[in-house]
């Protein structure tokens, strides 16, 4: 039940109350299943491969390559990147595990995605990084709103 | 910790900046109250992932915030000024003058808001870890090692003298460096002078003026968290434009007093190529969920479970907007 719910928020089906539910209940003992689940999800993200994906799931995942196993992109250097490709078709899996347990009936599975390791400055998950960090590379910001220069 | 530990303490980092107190919590207060109210300068380097750049900065500190002079000597050049919480980029290859109000942008050594200790020795034990040495001193390595599963460990190594943070190091739970501020050199001198505070960019009468941020006031804020993981609270909210994006994005900034997560929401219509899901790149996660037709990236330098329950809780003020 509980890791039905972590599959939800994970896959961003869970609306604001149930987010908040689970929230308040994810220091029950009961949820501390799920709540490795969602640990394990972090570790495989961060390339901590293990062994944890079964059997089952890799049937799964090459049966589904379109849907669950990212294209590796032609010529594209992963190392050093954080996160190899063999790493992010893990963490699909394992997504996809956690989906496939509480959704495959309906096929909702295909609606997950994983951003793929790309070169530094090519993704776009590198514009809200430097947001985030207030780095100065790339301060050549849009701005939302101009003040034209009185002095 | 009572009350009255902490008026001490907070007394006894003001009165003697000698003598490092045996007291964890009390000398990671003392770091953060130098950090402001010290002045300084020195050259800094800051690492995460594949990136990284050298600062030079001057900071006259004084207890309202104090003004600090930093300049980029790596990578595109950059002034930065920042008075309290209003900060000035000064950027001469494209001639571009941008002023904020409560930036975002983090300011080594300036990590922790003193005001903010008492949280953050909520959240993580304060222990003292050995000594280094870093830009030719001693220093006394603190550890902050979180209480939970939110947040991620941290060790500051902190001079004894004038109590400065010299060196901060964001660590996973592989124990990998996420990220790293340290000075390769720093100097305490008796007096900064005012003109060192100064942008050297001289007149820039002619350049353009340019403010990318609006403040929104929370509690007329469109979105809002019906519950954060522990310790961690709204710091600021902006609305700002991004490269390529043709509606402006409202960025909220949250912390725990240690490290900060942003969270950006924006249109559907802005079309960022993002799915939902998890990512990682550069040391930083990523996660990313349609919320109506809005599309909500959550990043920082926290757990994935976190960025995901930050994610997870952020909810639209009826009607949706």
């Amino acid at each position: 039940m509980k890791k039905e719910r972590i599959s939800e928020l994970m896959d961003g089906e869970l609306d604001g109350l149930q987010a908040d539910l689970l929230l308040r209940r994810m220091n029950d003992g009961d949820a501390r299943a799920s709540w490795e689940a969602y640990h394990l999800i972090g570790d495989v993200l961060r390339g901590d491969l293990g062994c944890q994906v079964s059997g089952r799931v890799s049937a799964r995942l090459a049966a589904e390559p379109t849907v669950l196993a990212p294209r590796p992109l032609a010529g594209v250097q992963t190392r050093g990147l954080g996160m190899s490709i063999a790493a992010s078709v893990a963490a699909v899996a394992v997504v996809g595990y956690l989906a496939m347990n509480t959704s495959a009936e309906s096929g909702r599975y295909d609606t997950l995605q994983q951003a793929q390791a790309t070169p530094a400055g090519a993704s776009p998950v590198e514009d809200y990084l430097a947001l985030h960090h207030g780095e100065v590379r790339n301060v050549a910001f849009e701005p939302a709103y101009r003040v034209e220069s009185s002095r | 910790m009572s009350r009255l530990f902490w008026l001490l303490a907070l007394a006894g980092g003001l009165a003697h900046a000698d003598a490092p107190p045996a007291e964890p919590t009390d000398m990671l207060l003392r770091a953060a109250i130098a950090a402001r109210e010290a002045s300084y300068h020195g050259t800094y380097s800051y690492t995460r992932g594949d990136f990284s750049e050298t600062t030079r900065v001057t900071h006259h500190g004084d207890p309202g915030g104090g003004v600090g002079h930093f300049e980029t000597l790596s990578g595109k050049p950059r002034e930065i000024v920042r008075v309290g919480h209003d900060v000035t980029w000064y950027m001469p290859d494209s001639r571009v003058v941008r002023t904020e109000r409560q930036s975002y942008r983090r300011f080594f050594p300036e990590l922790i808001p003193p005001e903010r200790v008492k949280t953050v020795a909520q959240f993580y034990e304060v222990s003292r870890s050995g000594s280094d040495r870093v830009a030719g001193m001693d220093c006394i390595n603190l550890l902050l090692t979180p209480k939970d599963s939110f947040r991620y460990r941290q060790s500051i190594c902190v001079e004894p003298r004038s109590m400065l943070p010299l060196r901060a190091i964001t660590f996973n739970e592989r124990q990998d460096r996420l990220e790293a501020f340290a000075f390769t050199s720093v100097e305490v001198p008796a007096r900064i002078e005012a003109t060192s505070l100064r942008s050297r960019a001289g007149d820039v009468s002619t350049w353009t003026h340019e403010s990318t941020a609006q403040n929104i006031d929370p509690a007329a804020s469109n979105w809002f968290f019906r519950e954060l993981p522990a310790g961690f609270a709204v710091v600021s909210e902006t609305q700002r434009g991004m490269p390529g994006r043709p509606a402006p994005v409202i960025h909220k900034v949250l912390s725990d007093g240690m490290v900060w997560v942003s969270v950006f929401i924006e249109p559907l219509s802005n079309a960022p190529a993002m799915g939902r899901g998890l990512s990682q790149q550069g040391g930083a996660s990523t996660y990313s969920r349609p919320v109506g037709n809005h599309h909500v990236t959550v990043v920082g330098l926290v757990p994935v479970p976190t960025l995901v329950l930050i994610g997870g809780a952020l909810t639209p003020r009826s009607p949706q907007p």
